[in-house]
């Protein structure tokens, strides 16, 4: 794989550091003064999910990582992994581990489209859409009145997500849910 | 990879910079300061542990491109000139980001005669006329102690911190510092001083500021002295304004022994570095016995004119930065 050089460095771009495929989200070159220069590079590593803060001296490089996001449709899982298939009409599948899937989990809906990250061919992180439509599966019927939580009620959707909703909404309802907050957005009109 | 022919700079950019090289002129016309021009050619580059210089060969030949006019218009003032300025090209190898390009413009300028509290004051009041005449209005111009920051941010004297403790520092401020090789001497300190300085302190310095009394360590070819705390500082100052380095300056230097071991240093920090060691401007030191007594500055002209015309990247105030070249 080649390397890279602090000064390409570029958000998107993806390295290998202490062994974890990372991902480049900000490169500032930094030089104090009459000081030394470096950059400070915020990175995401891609295995864990968590941002790292790293400085660099200027020059220093880094080897790139084999890392792909591939568009991906959720088939099924048999309690061990969660198998996804390609949407480039190959029907290839692959499957991902518990730690790969992480907080998608529920968001899963059969057929829906997610973002897999592969690295070196296998998946290592699975992101959803900004929005998904779920079906409500659990909640108190909401009564008319009951404002103590600010006019919303816990629901449990059909993936096993809770998420607060309005009090009108019922069992077997579907909602638009933003995953990147976990927030109700509407009801969807069946 | 920017392919595009055209400048970064628009045609308006273009006129204000071109009306901030005029004022400029009259500032030191108006003061009897005369303009000159040394060779960008070198032969000599910098031993500063953190410059690399750019060099060219030319047959057996080494010439350095330069890192700023000072080692020229040193010797020029050791020659009797006066007081002297010049705008100028200037180049860093390696440096390259919103406010840094490899090669840049540098406004430098020599005072014999004035302290260095004197050369504060008149580089705001350039900074005042320039103000003044693009945008007609005045601003307030602070001014600061690198103790005083220091301590306002840390709690702690900056000239009498052991490395243990700036490491610790730089711990509590949740700074990442994998560039620095903790080599236990000088340099390894500075390195910790200006990551703890520019990571923390520099961002705040929104209003134009002069920062005075630099860490004794830091003090290049400033002279240097001893503060009321008994502390040894650098005769140097910075001045800043949104957070960025505007200008460097010194009471300059004129003993040559001390100035010749200084450069050692600088050498011997390189080789601990692994870095290569870089032969003294001999020309130089031996100047430096009739240059007379000044106050000198270096400021970054593209960044003047950056703040002058609020823009946020270098590309936008030059002409053609590297990626366009």
């Amino acid at each position: 794989m080649a390397t890279f050089s602090t000064n390409e460095f570029k958000s998107g771009l993806k390295v290998m550091l202490e062994g974890d495929p990372c991902s480049i989200l900000e490169n500032e070159f930094v030089k104090p003064g009459k000081g030394q220069a470096f950059n400070r590079v915020k990175m995401r590593n891609l295995k864990s999910g968590k941002v790292w803060e790293r400085t660099f001296k200027s020059g220093e490089s880094l080897e790139g990582a084999d890392v792909m996001d591939l568009d991906m449709e959720y088939v099924y899982n048999d309690g061990e992994y969660w198998h996804f298939m390609k949407t480039d009409g190959s029907f290839e599948q692959l499957g991902a581990d518990e730690a790969a899937v992480g907080d998608c989990i529920r968001w899963l809906k059969e057929q829906d489209s997610y973002l897999v990250t592969l690295w070196n061919d296998a998946p290592i992180a699975v992101t959803p859409a900004n929005f998904v439509e779920l079906e409500v599966a659990e909640t108190d019927p909401g009564l008319k009145g009951d404002t103590a939580q600010g006019g919303t009620k816990p629901a449990t959707l059909s993936t096993g997500a809770v998420v607060k909703v309005p009090l009108f909404i019922n069992i077997g309802e579907v909602i638009r849910v933003d995953t990147r907050t976990g927030e109700y957005q509407n009801r969807v009109k069946t | 990879m920017v392919v595009t022919w055209r400048p970064g700079i628009d045609a308006s950019t273009l006129r204000t910079r071109s009306r901030i090289y005029s004022i400029i002129r009259q500032f030191f016309d108006d003061r009897d300061v005369i303009e000159v021009t040394t060779p960008v050619l070198g032969a000599r580059g910098v031993s500063d542990l953190h410059i690399e210089s750019l060099t060219l060969h030319q047959g057996e030949q080494t010439f350095f491109l330069q890192s700023s006019p000072e080692y020229s218009m040193k010797r020029l003032l050791a020659s009797g000139s006066g007081s002297i300025y010049q705008i100028c090209p200037a180049f860093r190898a390696g440096e390259m980001g919103s406010r840094h390009n490899t090669e840049f413009a540098m406004l430098e300028w020599y005072r014999v005669g004035l302290s260095i509290d004197d050369l504060i004051m008149e580089v705001s009041n350039l900074v005042q006329s320039l103000v003044t005449a693009i945008h007609g209005k005045q601003i307030q111009i602070e001014h600061y102690s690198y103790a005083e920051l220091f301590i306002g941010r840390f709690g702690q004297n900056p000239h009498t911190a052991t490395l243990a403790e700036l490491r610790q520092l730089i711990e509590q401020a949740g700074l990442a510092s994998d560039h620095i090789d903790n080599i236990g001497d000088d340099a390894t300190s500075n390195a910790y001083l200006d990551l703890l300085f520019s990571s923390s302190i520099e961002p705040e310095l929104q209003n134009p500021a002069f920062v005075s009394d630099f860490p004794g360590s830091q003090a290049a070819l400033a002279k240097k002295a001893v503060n009321e705390s008994g502390d040894e500082v650098a005769r140097r100052f910075e001045f800043y304004w949104r957070g960025v380095e505007l200008a460097n300056g010194y009471d300059e230097l004129t003993n040559a022994e001390e100035l010749g071991s200084r450069f050692d240093e600088n050498n011997i920090s390189r080789t601990a570095r692994g870095l290569p060691v870089v032969a003294s401007d001999e020309k130089l030191l031996a100047s430096m016995s009739k240059l007379p007594d000044c106050a000198g500055v270096a400021v970054g002209l593209d960044r003047l004119v950056m703040l002058l015309c609020e823009k946020t990247s270098i590309d936008e105030v030059i002409a053609f930065s590297q990626q366009r070249l």
